[in-house]
């Protein structure tokens, strides 16, 4: 392989020395398999999830704890999130920063650290979730022991990648870097923010946070893990490979500068557009609406951006794959940053939250703008590490309208099935009551969309099949270089005061070339959002309309909403009724914020597949849930619910009850001092008093130290409270 | 109830008139900035990505080193 002389881009140094070194290519196709391997598994939960909802009562899931729709739906996010996606950042960050900065990695140790590090987290997700050994928290399912390594990892790849900049032999630092160092300051923020929870044993946490505060501290990550796991990072990988593989420079550089501020300081505002109509204050509602909307500005910058970078390299779109990958991926990117400002308007949002229409949205972002511009990589990445060609462009191209197709498919329907839940669950009759008073009837309304759906789903990761072997035979039709030999000239140790052209510097320009007052500038930005949307929020908390009916649950009840986390109940039951006359009608008194001051962690939802559940508490007897969780098509037919027969056979486990009520003591729940040791022997009256009830009515082998008492006593009791008198 | 928060601090209704100053402010100045950034300097950093590997030999996609 012949070099070719680089250029220097810093003008004012004076013959300088000219290093030379290698780029490490093993520690980017070690994340490039990863993406794929994992992209592969989580589509395929995502696929068998999908499965699962128009097929309940198949014999493969139905009554398999590890199987049932709740644990899998996080093991589907979790998956594509940070598994699939996560490795295609670390992937094109490792490959991109290395030649944009003129230097390898600065420690190959710290790079498989952090790959190994990075996988074997997958690995525990894998083998926890399905146990049901979760959080709750959306996005951020993972028990205290795994969030303390993902943090250490994440230090780990941060420290490589700051001190392989200050190795540079780029004095500038290109606009992906920005990007690269904005995400891995932010998602070190959002992590630690919004995983602090005090243990209750090995896998077992509560959030520090209760209720409303849980909740705009989980919305605030779970936005932000979009924004900054999801979008910044790729926008940097947008910033690097489409000007590579359009080979012309990206259509505006200074557009990229505005856009990179603009986006980073706006987005972290947004996160209560999740909580709109909710318990949460209005004023937060309010900032995270007007954010909301502003985000549209920077995001179609960025899009504008990446689609002008082709202007007058059309025609090499309909020749080249990876080019029409990624004008799909940026596309997809404008529709879904679109949607979200529309989406955030309250008014619009009264309609689709809740609905399947998020979940359409969501996969608009995720297989059209992470996935196509991954694979759009993927297809420029591999021959060039390979050194040598694609094996096919045909297959290539079958790949691009298989996964064109899927999205279509999969998002369309489901469009159409959130306009059609909000249509009925909001119809009222001349007689002024709701059409669809069975909630069940919006339900089976849905199925055909479901299947189709999971058609697009199919298509999609047939798709990603057809590239597997694409990639796998260019592979090996080439050979890899794992090590690239590169030379640049050191870089000057002074920095010219002025440039070129004699004009003065500007404050910019200074904080282009400082990694580390980049990362700090960059995380001031991010602060002043969640601060100002979180402090005023936790001093308003002794000032929630405290309801002094509303006391903590038994041991039995908090047992039993464990069991709930557990089961993922919140993946398909919200337990905030908003205050809309729909709503009141169908599910009883709107949520007030009072009611969950002792809910560590919060169990809103953002789903409704099933109806909300937070007034359910005596609106059937213990019979009624005992039948329906154990086979609940025995009950309606057409439900859609998994079976938990485990629940009725499963032993509870009370040894963990003092733990856990010390640990909420700790969080301020006003348990009385040394109840820890008493709480056993109210549970097991409680659950006797349950169980026996159930024998009286009818359910014969009910038994009173099985899950199931301990579900019922907390389904029982939600909502409940502000009904009972208030005890002076 | 929040109202009650926001009431209890002193002069309050300056706060969002200083906020929405310095968020314009901000966004000003860095437009100000890129629009005074010097021609050359911009090529110069835009074209990094597209400059920074040598030449494979029959590669549809290979930058070409001589774009400058």
């Amino acid at each position: 392989m012949t070099l070719e002389p680089l250029t220097l881009n810093s003008p004012g140094t004076a013959a300088p020395q000219v290093d030379r070194f290698r780029y490490d290519n093993a520690i980017v196709r070690n994340f490039a398999i990863a993406s794929v391997a994992w992209g592969l598994a989580g589509m395929l939960v995502g696929l068998i999830a999908a499965l699962e909802m128009v097929m309940p009562s198949l014999f493969l899931w139905d009554g398999i704890p590890f199987l049932s729709f709740g644990r899998i739906r996080p093991l589907h996010t979790n998956a594509v999130i940070f598994a699939f996606v996560g490795n295609g950042i670390f992937m094109g960050v490792y490959y991109s920063l290395q030649r944009l900065v003129k230097a390898p990695m600065y420690s190959k140790a710290l790079s498989n650290i952090h790959f190994w590090g990075w996988q074997l987290i997958i690995l525990s997700a894998l083998i926890t979730l399905p146990l049901g050994i979760t959080t709750s928290k959306e996005y951020a399912e993972l028990e205290w022991p795994i969030d303390l390594a993902i943090a250490v990892v994440w230090v780990v790849f941060g420290l490589n990648m700051i001190l392989t900049i200050m190795n540079r032999r780029e004095r500038h630092l290109y606009v992906a870097i920005w990007f690269y160092i904005a995400t891995w300051v932010t998602v070190a923020v959002l992590h630690i923010v919004n995983s602090m929870a005090l243990p209750a044993g090995l896998f077992k946490s509560y959030s520090v946070f209760a209720g409303v505060q849980d909740a705009l501290v989980q919305w605030w990550y779970g936005h932000n893990a979009v924004a900054f796991f999801l979008t910044t990072p790729y926008l940097g990988l947008m910033y690097y490979f489409m000007p590579k593989a359009a080979n012309r420079p990206v259509f505006s550089y200074r557009l990229s500068i505005i856009h990179f501020w603009a986006l980073i300081f706006i987005y972290i505002w947004a996160g209560p557009h999740h909580l709109l109509y909710s318990a949460l204050p209005d004023w937060a509602q309010s900032l995270g609406t007007v954010f909301s909307v502003m985000l549209i500005a920077p995001s179609w910058g960025g899009m504008l951006n990446g689609l002008l970078t082709l202007r007058g390299a059309w025609d090499k779109v309909q020749s080249d794959h990876v080019l029409k990958f990624m004008v799909v991926a940026v596309t997809a990117y404008g529709m879904a940053t679109f949607e979200g400002p529309m989406l955030s308007i309250k008014s619009f949002n009264a309609i689709t939250h809740f609905t399947d229409w998020t979940i359409a949205h969501v996969h608009v972002g995720a297989l059209g703008w992470n996935g196509f511009l991954t694979f759009g990589i993927l297809y420029w990445l591999v021959p060039r590490m390979w050194r040598t060609e694609i094996f096919s462009a045909k297959l290539a191209n079958v790949h691009f309208w298989l996964g064109t197709l899927g999205i279509i498919f999969y998002a369309l329907p489901m469009y159409w099935a959130g306009w059609t839940q909000a249509a009925m669950w909001n119809e009222f009759g001349e007689d002024g009551r709701l059409v669809y008073g069975n909630f069940l009837d919006t339900v089976t309304q849905l199925i055909p969309m479901y299947w189709t759906r999971a058609l697009g789903g199919t298509l999609y990761l047939a798709g990603v099949f057809v590239m597997v072997y694409n990639l796998v035979k260019t592979a090996y039709a080439g050979k890899f270089q794992a090590y690239e030999e590169a030379e640049a000239p050191a870089l000057a140790k002074e920095e010219p005061a002025h440039n070129a052209n004699g004009r003065r510097e500007y404050w910019h320009r200074w904080i282009e070339r400082r990694p580390l007052q980049m990362l700090f500038w960059s995380l001031i930005l991010i602060l002043i959002g969640g601060i100002v949307e979180m402090v005023p929020t936790f001093m308003v908390q002794s000032n929630i309309p405290t309801i002094a009916s509303v006391k903590p649950y038994t041991p039995l009840e908090l047992q039993g909403r464990d069991i709930y986390t557990r089961e993922g109940c919140y993946t398909c039951h919200s337990q905030m009724v908003r205050p809309f006359r729909s709503e009141t009608e169908r599910y009883g008194e709107y949520s007030k914020a009072g009611e969950f001051v002792y809910d560590h962690p919060f169990q809103w939802g953002s789903k409704r597949t099933g109806p909300d559940l937070h007034r359910l508490g005596g609106k059937y007897p213990d019979s009624w849930h005992y039948n329906h969780m154990r086979d609940p098509r025995s009950m309606f037919e057409q439900s859609l619910m998994p079976s938990y027969p485990w629940l009725l056979k499963d032993k509870l486990d009370i040894s963990t009850t003092p733990a856990k009520i010390r640990t909420m003591q700790a969080l301020g729940v006003p348990y009385p001092a040394g109840y820890d040791e008493l709480a056993n022997e109210d549970l097991q009256k409680q659950a006797e008093k349950i169980a026996a009830g159930l024998r009286e009515t009818g359910v014969e082998n009910a038994v009173a130290d099985r899950e199931i008492i301990a579900l019922i006593a907390y389904l029982q009791r939600l909502g409940t409270d502000i009904k009972a008198e208030p005890t002076k | 109830m929040y109202k009650d928060v926001l009431r209890s601090i002193s002069d309050v209704s300056l706060y969002p008139v200083v906020a929405i100053l310095i968020f314009f402010a901000f966004f000003v100045a860095l437009i100000v900035y890129v629009l005074r950034m010097d021609k050359t300097q911009v090529r110069d950093m835009a074209s990094i990505p597209v400059l920074d590997e040598p030449v494979v030999t029959g590669h549809p996609s290979t930058p070409n080193t001589q774009i400058r």
